[in-house]
């Protein structure tokens, strides 16, 4: 029941940013005019400002937080280490190298940066298995070992950034993520990928508890613990990767917003996937919103908003955690 | 009945258990006994398929158990672990997965599957723990809603390793009293278990384990009377009135 009203109470709250999102920007169009300019279609210029930037600015918000939130709480889980997320083990960084390699070689076409996105993820992920294999690694040394591919993946891409700076993705704001020039072509095929992937993770929800139980407890239940957990780091890579092809390297939601939902649901969490995923649509929509707004005409890339309103809100957490405990 | 012949195992190039064959009878409760890294956690493990054996055989009831498929085995053994993360999950969710064999994908658990949970739960009396975490309890009621996934889960074989250590002693009688309940239903119940005086006095049926070998498999008074004990460990086990008890070696 409280769960249901948790899940109702964050449809509307994404409803309001998404609206927000559409109505705030360094243009200001009047809210009677909004609806005109929408059915007007992108001749005038209220229309043009909507369809080719609002409409698409709201969507890459909404679908890089739902995305790389949904991605933390898979990660988390299949890791069993609330620290681990996208942006810290690796998987982050991987897509964006990838990215970064695929433009500098001269790739234009969106579904090409999503596939080179994915892929990166998804060989980063592999990799830290492989190494976690290899060496029995605990849970621990495997997020260690994700941490480090983090930074030398990250060298690689400044590396590029600096020999072929045009391939920086046309704007400064990819390293710490940012909106400010979204574009259509890189969007639409990422946001395809994150619903078909997102779905998928939804309806894998009991295996990944099971799973969160120990790889033990999960065999003995009758779960190949090994199969299921590449299957999640690929799913969790594939939501990643899309992510941050249009929205650079957008770390902290990911770590973020899954450990704030998992706190408000207190083990009860079957609706931890989908909550964490609109919990993230929620904050980068909301933060975006003031990254345009608060500096108007100018604007702060996303990222820094984040860690900006995130950071103390995670420190909170964290803090009053810790004194439930005593 | 299970049947285990010839079974090798281990970790990596290390072999644990080197030959071991074995009988666990049907609706008896085994007891396995043995010092410190013989080969008893593995040789549970290499019983649920945690582990693959390096060679050797495991028959369930004339099925070998490496030919079922994950889900199918989870229905005839289930396995409770002797260390294992503390989840930060409900009590009846965590229940509420040992019915996870019995679904197919996608996994939503069913009407019947809450009822056969909410069994487990009030015949282990932690109905009234059903809404709480598992972090929350203490080791010995943790370990009793382990034991309740165990029941949900409907395995004839249940496997436990350890099941109480770390639990005081009204917990380990309650505990060891499930167990014998549990038999005399038709289950069947492996255990490793620490305490010689108790395995003694719980036990149908005993495997002693050293060095990775058996070194006894009989009813726990051919095992006392054998004097493996004494050997294996190093202590002197005693006999009075029914019980039993250990002393230091005087050697």
């Amino acid at each position: 029941m409280k769960s249901r009203i948790l899940l109702i109470s964050s449809i509307i709250l994404l409803l309001l940013s998404a609206f927000l999102s559409l109505v705030s920007g360094a243009v200001s169009i009047p809210l009677s005019d909004l609806f005109d300019a929408a059915l007007a279609g992108p001749e005038s210029v209220a229309g043009y400002v909507f369809w080719y930037s609002r409409l698409p600015r709201t969507v890459a918000c909404i679908a890089a937080g739902f995305a790389l939130s949904i991605s933390g709480a898979v990660i988390q889980s299949v890791l069993a280490n609330s620290l681990a997320a996208p942006g810290i083990i690796g998987v982050n960084s991987g897509a964006g190298f990838a990215v970064t390699l695929a433009t500098a070689l001269g790739a234009v076409s969106g579904w090409m940066i999503s596939a080179s996105a994915f892929l990166g993820a998804m060989v980063t992920s592999l990799a830290i298995m492989v190494i976690s294999r290899k060496t029995r690694a605990s849970r621990t040394s495997v997020l260690l070992a994700g941490v480090s591919l983090n930074y030398i993946l990250g060298a690689f891409s400044d590396a590029v950034l600096s020999l072929v700076p045009q391939a920086s993705m046309t704007s400064g704001d990819f390293r710490v993520g940012g909106f400010s020039s979204i574009s259509h072509v890189r969007l639409y095929p990422a946001v395809i990928i994150i619903a078909l992937s997102a779905l998928a993770v939804f309806t894998l929800s009991n295996e990944l508890e099971v799973l969160s139980l120990g790889d033990d407890e999960a065999r003995t239940l009758g779960l190949d613990a090994s199969v299921m957990r590449v299957v999640f780091l690929l799913l969790a890579s594939a939501l990643a990767g899309a992510a941050v092809s249009f929205a650079g390297l957008l770390g902290f939601v990911g770590l973020l917003v899954p450990n704030g939902i998992r706190r408000l649901l207190r083990g009860d969490n079957r609706l931890l996937l989908p909550l964490s995923g609109i919990g993230g649509a929620v904050l980068v929509t909301l933060c975006d919103i003031a990254s345009r707004m608060m500096f108007r005409p100018y604007e702060l890339p996303v990222g820094i908003m984040l860690s900006l309103i995130g950071g103390p809100v995670f420190l909170m957490l964290v803090l009053k955690r810790r004194k439930g405990r005593v | 009945m299970i049947g285990i012949k010839n079974l090798t195992a281990g970790y990596g190039d290390k072999t644990v258990l080197d030959n071991v064959s074995l009988t666990i009878p049907d609706s008896r409760v085994t007891v396995i006994l043995g010092p410190n890294g013989c080969g008893k956690s593995t040789l549970l493990k290499c019983i649920c398929q945690i582990i693959k054996p390096f060679s050797g055989t495991i028959v369930a009831d004339g099925e070998e158990l490496s030919s079922l498929s994950f889900p199918e085995r989870a229905k005839r053994v289930s396995y409770l672990a002797q260390n294992r993360p503390v989840p930060d999950i409900l009590v009846r969710n965590l229940v509420l997965h040992g019915r996870f064999p019995y679904l197919s994908y996608p996994r939503r658990y069913r009407p019947e599957d809450r009822r056969v949970v909410d069994e487990a739960l009030e015949r282990l009396g932690l109905s009234s723990y059903a809404d709480k975490l598992v972090s929350e309890l203490s080791g010995g009621e943790r370990q009793k809603v382990y034991l309740a996934m165990s029941l949900a889960q409907g395995s004839r074989t249940l496997l436990f390793d350890e099941p109480t250590t770390y639990l005081d002693i009204a917990h380990q009688f309650a505990v060891l009293d499930e167990v014998r309940q549990l038999c005399t239903e038709g289950k069947s119940v492996v255990m490793v278990l620490h305490d010689i005086p108790e395995a003694l006095e719980t036990a149908d049926h005993m495997i002693v384990l050293s060095g990775g070998r058996v070194m006894k498999e009989d009813t726990p008074e051919k095992v006392f009377e054998s004097g493996v004990l004494d050997e294996v460990f190093g202590v002197r086990v005693e006999r009075g009135d029914g019980h039993y008890w250990c002393r230091r070696s005087i050697s």
